[in-house]
């Protein structure tokens, strides 16, 4: 990919970043005012699912954003995420026996998403290191 | 794998960056290719010989546990 391209690619992935996060913002902050106001079941489900859309919207340009990179720099994402995925797979995993044995506090599942993004980025810096 | 693309960038006179964007690859690439941490896939490393003018084998050979 030439310069031009690749800093193409990162302006759609800056406004699709931005844009995600925007409506994410007006979706989370309105469905609250909608769950508070007593509304019918229905709408409180169409409410809860709302957040998904933009996120997923934000996964989709993360894979459209790393199909412009090079190969080293697609194989250390690759890397990063089974090793995120795993970490919070098993992290979860431990929790949830915790939870059941040991009286530990359960978790909310709407954590997992955040908990692998992070771990994606701090997996991706860590990796990284290793081609340098 | 090592590799003489260090050498034959410098014969050029080519910074990393301006190979990076002769082979259409990120610096980071070129610089990990050349400390011998990343070994390029065969599409690059024949842009790698097509640019540098040189047979594949010329310009890459196994390290001593044959990798």
């Amino acid at each position: 990919m030439n310069a031009v391209a690749a800093q193409r690619a990162r302006r759609r992935w800056l406004r699709d970043c931005l844009a995600s996060f925007a409506v994410y913002g007006v979706v989370v902050f309105g469905g609250v005012a909608v769950a508070n106001a007593g509304s019918p079941l229905a709408l409180r489900v169409v409410v809860a699912l709302a957040p998904v859309l933009p996120i997923g919207y934000f996964a989709w340009a993360m894979v459209v954003f790393a199909r412009s990179w090079d190969e080293m720099q697609r194989r250390i994402l690759l890397e990063s995420f089974l090793i995120a995925g795993s970490a919070v797979a098993l992290g979860s995993f431990a929790w949830g026996w915790l939870s059941l044995n040991a009286g530990a506090p359960e978790l909310h599942a709407i954590w997992i998403l955040p908990a692998l993004f992070g771990a994606s980025g701090m997996a991706y810096w860590l990796v990284s290191r290793r081609y340098r | 794998m090592k590799n003489r693309l260090k050498v034959l960038r410098a014969e050029r006179d080519w910074s990393q960056a301006a190979l990076a964007r002769r082979l259409g690859v990120s610096r980071q690439t070129v610089n990990a290719i050349e400390r011998g941490k990343y070994d390029p896939s065969l599409p690059l490393a024949f842009r790698m010989a097509r640019l540098f003018d040189q047979p594949i084998h010329a310009i890459f050979e196994p390290d001593e546990e044959g990798r």
